[in-house]
């Protein structure tokens, strides 16, 4: 089996995995876009992958599925069970096939019956209007002989009203000769024509091969008729120049065409001057390898305006074919060429924040796979590590093995410093500035402000600052939330701006920068803030504190408690942020990734969220702590100090207990009462450890401290994935199994 | 940035199936090229950073960052502001080759790119060898 196939199925399984995944999720959430977005971007890349072999039942099928999602995602086909049922059909025939093609490197026998029902009910779901496009019938390696075809295109009558737009299809017909009309046998009376019908058809001449005008026409397939054409007797004028391949020169020809296209597209201004610059590398390059190119323009020079770039390119197809037969010289005439930044050189026009983005000298590329393997190991190096301390407390037990003792101890300090040096050398290759994900948002910002008629400046400070790459990817979730709200609901009306004597155009800032082992994003609009009363009034009728706990709230902490479930502004539904997507579902990402988030704001004035991740998500540093015998671990970044409470100052209020720590009440949570155990009777203190969380400094009443410990904390998976109160498990040196606790879920349930 | 001497010219494919990746990769080694991958627009754009970059051929749908996002951020990026671009997809509708266009694209092809499509283009668009 070749190493493309291998690869294709070693992908083909990975993504349907991943298919089958969002699919059950989407069962379980049929309004979730997301989901359906990733079912069909995975069903869409096997199709595309299929598209390298010559397996077209395969590629039939899964095609079928791609329109059938994309018609869900469009809304004209609606998502239901039985639906679901189907594709996982069909998600299982291909999983089927991909187990033929790793046995046999072929479709298995029955292949093409199996594949036509399929898509065939596949497309039915789509309301069977769609005929399944033909693909082309001729695998990769498969050559196409060179010569001339005649292609007769009857567009169908109402063609306009699909979209369609035949007069473009034909004329970019590649290696297009001629174009000649096919006038109707009867032309419709002045009185009952329909300008909005098509009527004639086109005959069109081409030199290109079979198989490229066959795939120029895929979609229209019903609406052409290709036919051999003798290509002329007498070769095109040679110019004395170097003798070129006939497929040589159409491909030429349509990469000037291309061009001119490109030039005559001048919608997006801000990319205008670099894209004509590109446009002239095409043409320097192509005329570079023409024998007969003119000479009479520096095309490697100066940047060109796009009237003479646009000459120029007639100028090159002229030089490649005898004049009459140049196609399409009559579009080159039809640009509209009002461009007064083309002379501008493309680099200084580049965007300042894009332009100011970190450049590293790279060295060496590497597959993030190895760097994830070699962090992997750095973890389980540490884990192993960690093994030492164990041994040194056994060989305290062992009498005379003093010197050993000594000896483990040296060479554990010698191994730590080593796996820490060797953790941060594999963590520095990781790391990458966070301006690759802030970039991305000018074009989110412009967007959404021109649509909300808002003016907004979008200001993005230390893009240099550096994370892990896996933090750096999935900050940008939490961020397009954070900037969507921010534009939807932070700032206000400019006509509201101008009222309140603000400047009109809102500042959005993006800063980012390092904080010990964390790094900080803050989201800071100078919008009109967050309306604490409602903010407080919403939180008791959702039932998310009580009149009590409310009351002792400080302002600080009413306001975080809009990151609660179902709190933020709802009813405000706009397409922007979304149906229910509120700051709950940010600061519930967040959290996953070992995070926290932070709401400052001043009513009137704006409101800052600040996100705080750590560096890396890799390796964390825990927290050990003793409850009834059994070891938990706790984030150590959440841990502010340990104290030993006498019990005689710790004060009951109803159900809760707080103390009184430097002037300050703080909240007790025994944890022997979280996990159902009985408390300890009679003792005179509580060795309580002061945690914070999201802003609130909490007391967990525990039976003991013990050190902290580098660990990777890995998931709960399988059954236990559902079980609430643990962020995940990690690996002691002794073999042992520490519960890493989720404080957030387990404040949540037990402050109130 | 200093540019090292090369012999051969360097094109980026950027494609988030690791199968086309690899089939293009072949094609553009066979013709004389270097290659670097990108599994989408985001990741184009860091892997870019300093390089010398003569040729992209960039995918349309992929997550992140999709091409024609990739394309107008490499235009208006300092690395990739000229450099000659070939779309290819599997999108075949009609306003492909128009999006490809208007987005700063200098070509377009539907995938897969078969090589008697692609030897040509990469023959054609081979810049002259900097020394």
């Amino acid at each position: 089996m070749s190493a493309l196939l291998t690869q294709f199925v070693t992908e083909g399984r990975d993504l349907l995995e991943q298919a089958s995944s969002a699919l059950l999720e989407l069962e379980r959430n049929p309004g979730d876009t997301s989901r359906l977005d990733a079912l069909f971007r995975a069903v869409h890349t096997i199709k595309g992958a299929s598209g390298l072999f010559d397996f077209l039942p395969f590629t039939r099928t899964v095609h079928a599925g791609e329109d059938l999602m994309d018609a869900i995602r469009a809304g004209d086909v609606a998502f239901t069970p039985e639906l679901a049922d189907l594709i996982l059909e069909m998600l299982d025939r291909v999983s089927g096939w991909l187990d033929d093609l790793a046995d046999s490197g072929a479709l298995g026998p029955g292949a093409e019956a199996q594949g036509d029902s399929l898509s065939a009910r596949l497309r039915e779901r789509i309301g069977g209007a769609q005929e399944a496009p033909v693909e082309p019938t001729n695998g990769v390696g498969t050559c196409v002989e060179a010569s001339w075809h005649r292609v007769l295109y009857r567009p169908h009558e109402a063609v306009f009203f699909s979209g369609g737009d035949p007069l473009r299809m034909a004329l970019s017909t590649p290696e297009l000769r001629s174009v000649s009309l096919l006038m109707p046998e009867t032309i419709p009376a002045v009185d009952s024509y329909d300008p909005f019908l098509v009527a004639v058809g086109m005959e069109l001449l081409s030199s290109a091969p079979l198989a490229v005008l066959e795939e120029h026409f895929r979609y229209v397939v019903d609406q052409v008729e290709i036919l051999a054409e003798l290509a002329p007797q007498s070769p095109p004028p040679q110019h004395g120049a170097v003798n070129m391949g006939d497929e040589m020169l159409g491909v030429a020809q349509a990469l000037i065409t291309s061009q001119q296209r490109l030039i005559a597209c001048p919608e997006h201004k801000e990319i205008r001057a670099p894209s004509l610059a590109s446009a002239q590398q095409v043409l320097a390059r192509v005329a570079a390898h023409l024998p007969d190119a003119p000479t009479g323009h520096d095309l490697g020079g100066a940047p060109l305006q796009a009237e003479a770039l646009d000459a120029l390119a007639a100028q090159l197809l002229q030089s490649l074919a005898p004049p009459q037969a140049a196609p399409m010289a009559a579009e080159a005439d039809v640009s509209p060429l009002n461009e007064t930044t083309a002379s501008e050189d493309p680099v200084t026009e580049a965007p300042a924040s894009l332009e100011a983005a970190p450049r590293k000298s790279a060295v060496l590329r590497v597959d993030a796979e190895r760097i994830d393997q070699l962090m992997n190991l750095t973890g389980e190096l540490i884990v192993a590590k960690n093994a030492m301390p164990f041994l040194a407390r056994k060989a305290e037990e062992i009498e005379g093995a003093r010197e050993l003792l000594r000896e483990i101890k040296t060479q554990y300090d010698m191994l730590n410093r080593i796996t820490e040096e060797l953790q941060s050398a594999v963590m520095q290759i990781r790391m990458v500035p966070v301006g690759s994900v802030l970039g991305r948002f000018n074009r989110l910002v412009r967007d959404l402000s021109r649509k909300l008629g808002k003016q907004i400046d979008l200001r993005t400070t230390g893009e240099e600052t550096e994370a892990d790459k896996t933090v750096v990817e999935e900050l940008a979730d939490p961020l397009v939330h954070l900037i969507r709200n921010a534009i939807d609901h932070g700032f206000e009306p400019p006509q509201d701006r101008r009222a309140a004597g603000k400047p009109e155009v809102g500042t959005l800032r993006l800063h980012a920068f390092q904080r010990d082992d964390s790094v900080v994003i803050e989201v800071a609009d100078d919008g009109r803030g967050i309306d604490l009363v409602r903010v407080k009034a919403k939180a008791l009728e959702r039932g998310v504190v009580d009149a009590d706990t409310l009351e002792r709230m400080s302002d600080d902490a009413a306001l975080q408690l809009i990151l609660a479930p179902g709190l933020s502004t709802k009813e405000e539904i706009s397409d922007l942020s979304g149906r229910g997507v509120g700051m709950d579902v940010v600061a519930s990402m967040v959290r996953r990734l070992g995070g926290a988030v932070l709401v400052e704001s001043t009513p009137g004035a704006g409101t800052t969220v600040r996100i705080t991740l750590p560096l890396s998500m890799a390796v964390q540093r825990l927290m050990m702590i003793e409850v009834d015998r059994n070891l938990f671990g706790i984030p150590i970044d959440t841990v502010v100090e340990s104290q030993k409470i006498p019990t005689a100052r710790i004060r009951r209020h109803r159900d809760s207990e707080m103390f009184v720590l430097r002037d300050r009440m703080i909240p007790l949570v025994r944890l022997r009462r979280v996990f159902g155990l009985p408390g300890v009777a009679g003792e005179e203190t509580v060795n309580v450890m002061v945690v914070n969380v999201d802003g609130n400094e909490i007391g967990l009443a525990v039976d003991r401290f013990h050190p902290g410990v580098d660990t990777i904390v890995k998931p709960l998976s399988g059954l236990l994935a559902q079980t609430s109160g643990y962020a995940g498990t990690a690996l002691l040196g002794d073999g042992s199994v520490l519960l890493a606790l989720d404080l957030p879920e387990i404040l949540e349930c037990h402050l109130n | 940035m200093t540019h090292e001497p090369k012999t051969r010219p360097l094109a980026m494919i950027v494609d988030d199936a690791t199968t086309v990746r690899m089939y293009h990769r072949k094609l553009v080694e066979d013709c004389g090229w270097d290659v670097i991958e990108a599994e989408n627009g985001m990741e184009a754009l860091e892997r870019a950073a300093g390089q010398v970059v003569d040729l992209l051929l960039v995918d349309v749908n992929m997550p992140v960052m999709d091409g024609y996002s990739f394309l107008r951020a490499a235009r208006a990026s300092a690395d990739l502001a000229a450099v000659p671009c070939v779309m290819i997809s599997t999108e075949a509708q009609l306003s492909d080759a128009d999006k490809a266009f208007v987005s700063g694209g200098n070509h377009y092809l539907i995938k897969p790119a078969r090589p008697e499509q692609l030897r040509p283009i990469l023959a054609l668009l081979t810049p002259e060898v900097r020394t």
